[in-house]
């Protein structure tokens, strides 16, 4: 494959989604999520420079809410899941938790524990 | 997923609405530090320079999940809070044709499609990829890094992936085993694949070290990780022209 120098012809290469081209198979958790189809708009601003790089502002802080104190079902209640709904799942041998990457959507993160530990998953 | 711990305290982390590298920049509640999402690592504040300690987990479909955990926990989608309109810059970014915000983001040809899955982990300082539909016929896939070989072991749905140290160890998989049984030379030990576990023969109880992973697109994880090393089962290792 040759190079592609220019993210124009990127997107044009990742257009998938509504037009069909690239079916999406799985959800994306946000850094991946770029590249996906629709009405490109940039309300972006650069707040800073780390490392050579720009921290670019989209929302305000917490506009996008994290969970603080997660509540879950035992799965042979959660008959909201479906089964091709993708998760994010872990287990410390003991006990496991799942969390549906749809749901994560509109939390990005969920401060969590599982077991003794305190854990966060970040979508 | 990330022990949310440093520097001897637990910390709490929310959506701080920035974007780093085309990532998620997540501010903590405690010292207000930023916190990259794809590394773990405070980039900005006083915790800068920590890192939180990865923690092994999957992504895979609800089905697969909850076959391997029937008494799993699951967030109850009950609690969404103010989800709806909150995130449309988001969902537009989502969405964007553009690779990323900061228009800075190449996709360089390395012999892998920008939009090929693939599962990203890092160990030792550098980064891998392994091509999920490399998975697809043949569900193992035994790397040959020099020095650190690695088991990679894809669900039967072909959904999600592990990563395991093969450590020491010389495996192969025994032909036709479904799910996948690996045997390892040295004592003819069986090893369920996917749990990275033996299960019978001389080393049943032994587990595999299991590397924390995460499901990407090949060119968002080049975006963290510019060196990242495309693991093929044709040319392994592959990845620097």
């Amino acid at each position: 494959m040759n190079g592609i120098a220019t993210p124009v012809l990127a997107a044009v290469l990742l257009a998938g989604g509504a037009v069909g081209a690239v079916p999406v198979t799985i959800p994306l958790p946000f850094v991946v999520a770029a590249g996906l189809e629709g009405a490109p708009q940039r309300p972006w601003a650069e707040v800073a420079v780390i490392d050579g790089d720009p921290v670019m502002r989209g929302l305000p802080r917490d506009a996008i809410p994290a969970i603080d104190e997660p509540v879950f079902v035992r799965a042979d209640r959660a008959t909201f899941m479906k089964d091709d709904e993708y998760v994010i799942g872990v287990f410390d041998g003991t006990t496991a938790k799942a969390y549906s990457t749809w749901h994560l959507n509109g939390h990005e993160i969920v401060n969590d524990t599982l077991g003794s530990a305190s854990i966060t998953v970040t979508w | 997923m990330y022990a949310r711990t440093a520097g001897g305290r637990t910390l709490s982390f929310g959506v701080s609405g920035m974007l780093w590298r085309e990532n998620l920049v997540m501010y903590d509640r405690e010292t207000d530090s930023w916190w990259a999402q794809a590394t773990g690592q405070a980039i900005r504040g006083p915790l800068e320079g920590s890192a939180l300690r990865m923690l092994p987990s999957d992504m895979m479909t609800w089905k697969e999940w909850r076959a391997r955990h029937p008494d799993t926990l699951v967030l109850s989608k009950k609690q969404s809070g103010r989800t709806q309109g909150t995130s449309d810059v988001y969902t537009r970014y989502h969405r964007s044709r553009d690779l990323g915000v900061t228009g800075r983001t190449r996709l360089e040809g390395r012999g892998v499609g920008a939009k090929t899955r693939v599962l990203g982990f890092r160990f030792d300082g550098k980064a891998f990829a392994v091509v999920l539909d490399d998975l697809a016929a043949e569900p193992v896939l035994i790397t040959s890094v020099p020095g650190e070989p690695f088991v990679i072991v894809a669900t039967a749905d072909g959904s999600g992936a592990r990563a395991f140290r093969a450590g020491p160890r010389a495996f192969s998989v025994r032909e036709g085993s479904d799910p996948p049984v690996l045997i390892d030379e040295a004592t003819g030990s069986e090893w369920d694949a996917f749990e990275g576990a033996a299960i019978a023969g001389e080393l049943a109880g032994t587990r595999l070290e299991a590397v924390p992973a995460t499901l990407s697109y090949w060119f968002a994880w080049r975006a963290f990780f510019p060196d990242a090393t495309a693991l093929t089962r044709t040319r392994a290792p592959a990845g620097r022209d």
